[in-house]
């Protein structure tokens, strides 16, 4: 077998990467954009090019762990190679397709963000935007897109909340890993409900109605709970830090909030540009199938791989001040739902939720939105990264 | 005139641009098809089609044309006399195969005797915000010229 010929960056600390990874990625970028980082037990891949190989040759990078710690649990199709991923995703993804999210959900997603403003609104100013606007309209869009009848917002937040924490739990934390045990259990008993319910109703555009349609087709019980996991876990932290990102960046840019406020077609740029500056999945993981090289070294067959997508999108190489929002620069060909075969299946859900609907309805409801003066804006995560919180003020509502 | 708009789609994006294209039309009647569940012996050479693709994997069709490319090559029904339009939906982050999907249904439709007519439309993922907007713009083109050639 060969051996590796990446740099070592033992220098690297997850203390650092969560609080602030972006000098550290510079550092990368410039140094060893394939470098063995010992505090992940992992190579870490920090340039455009080599994240966006690492991601779309699917011969060579594989989403499956073949070296790691065997999984306790039945994957999602996200950790699942084609041709297995690809017939799981086809039955997951008509309530997803953009002309279903046009027909069915824009309504609801419109409804929906009154709803919550109202409920920003009655918090009064220096309500925190996440916990109290972005959080409960992703979770309400979600519960109604998935068909979760017998759930709350609430509930799709705190489950949604316990996955990601086992997701992230790159360091083996016990403590995580029953929390996410504990919301696993209690989401299945109400899936598997919610599964006999759509049994007996007739037609919905919703994603558990359109599995339930399938008959006999219909993949395995396990994976259909495996895959509601993947969704919660991914369809409400990251929209709801997209929204709170791309509302932080034009509360601190002026300029760029008077464009677009001044011509909505221009949401779709913030929408882009939001997710290129901080991307809130930090690290996404490959394991390679047989001898390889990437960023100019050499890597083992299976080598496991941590890809940084928080990196790939501040890329010199891609995007001249990389560091600066702006959403005139061109920020499309961001890394910020993975490229290839896997890219996010839930893409223009968030488009619709956060481009179309929620920040026009945010900066249309709120006058004067700011950043409360007196509370500090928090900033954490490199698996997974955001606001941890965004107290703001207003005039008028 | 009959205008057909022929989508063939993985993620749905192809088939909201063909419905968002079919909204944008007024001048004559449109019916839109999804490839994947239209019959090869369907094609009516006397309809303009407007056809939009996506491309897929390492530049393959996507699932959605597959079946229908596969009749084309199996059945080889004559299209002498078909005219259509071609709007493609690609990635340039992918040098090697960008827009590669609807290339190999161009190539198909003009193996059996169609005729491409107006300019060949391309939506760029890693640069265009917005597919519908320039495939709109891009139909429009096609119609007036296509109406214009007929007086």
């Amino acid at each position: 077998m060969l051996a590796s010929t990446a740099p070592v960056a033992d220098w690297v600390t997850l203390e650092e990467l969560y609080a602030d990874p972006y000098p550290i990625y510079a550092r990368l970028r410039r140094e060893a954009p394939v470098a063995y980082v010992p505090a992940l037990d992992r190579y870490l891949v920090t340039s455009y090019e080599a994240a966006h190989t690492a991601d779309t040759d699917h011969d060579s990078f594989s989403v499956v762990d073949r070296s790691g710690p065997p999984r306790t649990t039945q994957p999602s199709f996200l950790n699942k190679d084609d041709p297995e991923h690809l017939d799981e995703r086809r039955q997951w993804l008509p309530a997803l397709r953009p002309a279903q999210i046009k027909r069915s959900w824009i309504p609801i997603f419109r409804a929906n963000a009154e709803r919550f403003l109202d409920e920003l609104v009655a918090l009064g100013p220096g309500a925190d935007f996440l916990s109290g606007f972005a959080a409960p309209y992703v979770s309400e869009n979600l519960r109604r897109v998935l068909g979760f009848e017998n759930a709350t917002h609430e509930d799709l937040n705190r489950w949604s909340a316990a996955m990601v924490l086992g997701r992230g739990n790159i360091a083996g934390d016990s403590a995580a890993a029953q929390a996410f045990a504990r919301a696993a259990a209690e989401m299945d008993v109400a899936l598997d409900e919610m599964i006999a319910w759509h049994r007996r109703q007739e037609g919905g555009d919703t994603i558990f109605a359109h599995l339930v349609s399938l008959g006999s087709e219909v993949m395995p019980l396990e994976s259909i709970r495996a895959n509601t996991r993947m969704t919660i876990g991914g369809g409400i932290n990251e929209p709801r830090d997209v929204l709170g990102v791309a509302t932080w960046a034009l509360l601190q840019h002026p300029e760029q909030r008077a464009q677009v406020t001044a011509d909505p077609a221009l949401w779709t740029a913030v929408f882009d540009e939001a997710l290129r500056w901080m991307s809130p999945i930090g690290l996404i993981l490959r394991s390679t199938t047989k001898p390889v090289e990437l960023g100019g070294v050499t890597l083992p067959e299976g080598a496991r791989l941590a890809v940084s997508l928080l990196s790939a999108n501040r890329d010199e190489t891609m995007w001249e001040n990389a560091d600066r929002f702006d959403i005139e620069r061109g920020s499309a060909s961001h890394m910020a739902f993975g490229k290839g075969t896997h890219v996010c299946a839930g893409s223009w859900m968030a488009k619709a939720q956060v481009a179309d609907v929620g920040l026009p309805a945010v900066f249309e409801r709120l006058d004067h939105l700011a950043v409360d003066p007196v509370r500090p804006v928090r900033v954490g995560g490199f698996v997974f990264r955001g606001l941890l919180d965004l107290p703001v003020t207003w005039g008028r509502s | 005139m009959n205008i057909v708009i022929l989508f063939g789609t993985e993620t749905g994006v192809s088939e909201m641009v063909a419905e968002d294209i079919a909204a944008g039309i007024q001048a004559a009647e449109v019916t839109v098809y999804d490839l994947s569940d239209f019959d090869v012996a369907a094609l009516d050479t006397t309809a303009l089609h407007l056809v939009v693709c996506s491309t897929y994997g390492d530049g393959e069709l996507p699932g959605g044309a597959q079946n229908f490319h596969r009749a084309l090559q199996n059945d080889r029904p004559t299209l002498e006399g078909l005219r259509y339009a071609m709007f493609g939906l690609g990635d340039s982050s992918y040098a090697e195969t960008y827009s590669q999907g609807s290339e190999i249904l161009d190539r198909a439709f003009a193996a059996l005797g169609a005729e491409r007519v107006g300019e060949y439309g391309r939506f760029d993922a890693a640069r265009d915000p917005d597919p519908s907007i320039l495939a709109i713009a891009w139909s429009a083109a096609i119609l007036e010229q296509v109406l214009a050639a007929r007086v």
